[in-house]
C-alpha cells in the first residue's frame, strides 16, 4: 500500500515538475510579448516626442508591468541624476540589477544588454532604425520559440508522467 | 538652488572641484571647458582657474567633455539635434550651453555637430526686481509701451526681459496684471524642464516652450488670446512680420535684440523699416561699462532719449 502512495507521488512530482517546465516556457514567449510592447512604445516616443531616455523610461515605467516597471523607473531615475557615467554601464547594470531573475530567455537579455550600447546617439532616425532592427530580431526570436514551443510543451508534460513513471519502476 | 543645478551637468571631476573651491554659484557667469585645455571660469567678472593643486589648473579631457555631453543631452542626442545645429542646448534652469567642434554639413547646411572640442555653460541668473526703474519709463495712465530691449551679448537682456514679464503678468505700482504669453524659442527665458518653468514669470504667463518665434506668436493669438506677447533675440524677417501681426491684433509687444545702439540698430535694414514705422514705442539700450545689465539710455518712438537709469 505504502509502495503505491510513494509511487503516486513520486509521478505526481514529476508530472507537476513537468508542467511547470511547460509553463515557464510559454511565460518566456508572453514575457518577450511584453518587452516587444515596451519597445515599441519607446520607439514611438523617440519617433513622435523626441523626449529623452531619461524621461521616456519614467513614463512608460510608471504604467509597465513588473519587474519592467522598476527597471525602467530606476534606470530613469539614475539617468536623471547624472552621477553613474556612460549610458551603456548604467543600462547593463540596471539590467543586472532588475532584470537577472526574470523570465526572459538568457539569449533575449544578451541582446537587450547590447541594445545599450546603441542608444542615445546623435541621429533621430539612426535611433529609430536601431529600435527597429531590435525589435525585428525580437519578433522573429519569438517566431522561432512559437514554432518549437507547441512540441516543447507536450514533451515537457510526457517527459514529467513518464520521468515519473521510469523512476518508480526503477525503485519496484 | 537653480544654480546648483548646473553642477549636475558638469563632469564628475569638474563638479567635484567646483564643490571643493566653495565658490557662490551667483557670481559664476560662465564655465568654459576646452579639450587638454585648463578649466576656466568667468566668475565676478573675471577669469579664474581652478584646480586640484593650488596654482596648477585643471587640464580638461576628451572623456570629461562626452561625458558631460551625456549629462547635458540626458544620454540623449538625438532629443537636441536641433538644438545641436544651432550650437547650443538649453538646459534644466535656462542655462545655455554653447558647443564648438566639426560640423556634419547636408545640402550645404549644418545638419549637427560632431567631435566636440569646446563647452561653455552660460549661467542664467534670475534677478528679481530689476526691471523696477524701466517701468515708469515703458508704461502711461496703467498701459503698456510696445518695448524693444537693445543688447550686446552678455549684457542681462534675457534677465531684464523676464522681470518685466514677471511685472507685467503680476502687475505692480504702473499696470494691472496682464496675461503675457511668452515664445521661448531657446528656453532661455522660462527654462522650462518638462514643460515646467524654472523661473518666475508671473500668474498670468502663458509659455511656449522651444517654438520658433514667428510661428509661436500667431499661435500664442489664436490659442491664448495673451494681452502682452513677450519673446527674445528677434532677428529674422518673418519675426518682424510676426510681430507687426501680434501689434495689429491689439497685443502688446516686449522683445530683444542684439545691438549696441540706435545706429547699429538702424543699419540693419528690418529693423531701420521698423524704426521708420515707429511699431515700437520704447527703446532700451542696455551695456555693461559699469556693471552688468547696466540701462544706458532710454529712448522714445522717435529713437529720441527720454532718460537713462
Amino acid at each position: 500500500m505504502l509502495k503505491i502512495l510513494g509511487s503516486i507521488l513520486v509521478i505526481a512530482a514529476t508530472t507537476l515538475y513537468g508542467m511547470k517546465r511547460a509553463a515557464d516556457l510559454k511565460e518566456q514567449y508572453v514575457q518577450m510579448e511584453y518587452v516587444r510592447q515596451v519597445f515599441g512604445k519607446v520607439q514611438s516616443e523617440i519617433r513622435y516626442a523626441r523626449d529623452p531616455l531619461g524621461e521616456i523610461f519614467s513614463h512608460i515605467g510608471r504604467n509597465a508591468r513588473e519587474p519592467y516597471g522598476t527597471w525602467l523607473e530606476e534606470l530613469g531615475k539614475k539617468m536623471e541624476e547624472r552621477d553613474g557615467g556612460a549610458f551603456p554601464e548604467l543600462w547593463e547594470r540596471s539590467i543586472a540589477d532588475n532584470l537577472c531573475s526574470c523570465a526572459l530567455p538568457k539569449a533575449e537579455l544578451c541582446r537587450l544588454e547590447e541594445l545599450g550600447g546603441r542608444l542615445g546617439l546623435m541621429d533621430i532616425e539612426m535611433q529609430v532604425n536601431t529600435l527597429d532592427l531590435y525589435l525585428e530580431q525580437l519578433t522573429e526570436a519569438m517566431k522561432e520559440v512559437r514554432e518549437g514551443m507547441r512540441t516543447k510543451v507536450r514533451l515537457c508534460h510526457c517527459l514529467g508522467v513518464m520521468g515519473g513513471m521510469f523512476i518508480v519502476i526503477l525503485l519496484f | 538652488m537653480r544654480e546648483d543645478r548646473v553642477l549636475n551637468i558638469l563632469p564628475r571631476e569638474v563638479r567635484l572641484l567646483l564643490r571643493r573651491e566653495a565658490l557662490n554659484l551667483d557670481c559664476l557667469q560662465e564655465i568654459r571647458l576646452r579639450s587638454e585645455m585648463p578649466l576656466l571660469l568667468i566668475y565676478r567678472g573675471e577669469e579664474l582657474f581652478i584646480g586640484k593643486t593650488r596654482g596648477k589648473p585643471y587640464i580638461v579631457t576628451k572623456e570629461d567633455l562626452r561625458e558631460m555631453l551625456d549629462y547635458i543631452s540626458n544620454y540623449s542626442l538625438y532629443a537636441y539635434e536641433q538644438e545641436m545645429r544651432q550650437g547650443f542646448i538649453t538646459v534644466e534652469g535656462g542655462h545655455r550651453i554653447g558647443m564648438a567642434g566639426q560640423a556634419i554639413m547636408e545640402n550645404g547646411k549644418v545638419k549637427n555637430l560632431k567631435h566636440i572640442a569646446s563647452i561653455n555653460v552660460r549661467m542664467s541668473h534670475e534677478v528679481l526686481g530689476c526691471a523696477d526703474n524701466v517701468f515708469p519709463y515703458i508704461t502711461r495712465m496703467k498701459g503698456l509701451y510696445h518695448t524693444l530691449i537693445i543688447s550686446p551679448p552678455r549684457c542681462g537682456k534675457t534677465t531684464l526681459l523676464r522681470d518685466i514679464i514677471r511685472q507685467v503678468s503680476d502687475g505692480n505700482a504702473y499696470l494691472k496684471g496682464r496675461s503675457v504669453g511668452v515664445v521661448d524659442e531657446r528656453s532661455e527665458i522660462g527654462g522650462c524642464y518638462m514643460g515646467m518653468p524654472q523661473n518666475h514669470l508671473g500668474i498670468r504667463t502663458d509659455i511656449l516652450d522651444c517654438c520658433p518665434k514667428a510661428e509661436g506668436m500667431i499661435m500664442l493669438i489664436r490659442s491664448m488670446g495673451p494681452e502682452v506677447i513677450a519673446v527674445d533675440e528677434i532677428g529674422g524677417e518673418e519675426d518682424v512680420r510676426a510681430i507687426e501681426y501680434a501689434m495689429h491684433c491689439g497685443c502688446k509687444m516686449i522683445a530683444t535684440v542684439h545691438g549696441g545702439s540706435m545706429e547699429e540698430l538702424r543699419r540693419k535694414p528690418v529693423f531701420d523699416k521698423m524704426l521708420k514705422e515707429r511699431r515700437f514705442e520704447r527703446y532700451i539700450l542696455l551695456g555693461n561699462q559699469q556693471h552688468v545689465g547696466e540701462v544706458q539710455a532710454i529712448y522714445d518712438e522717435n529713437a529720441e532719449e527720454i532718460g537713462r537709469c
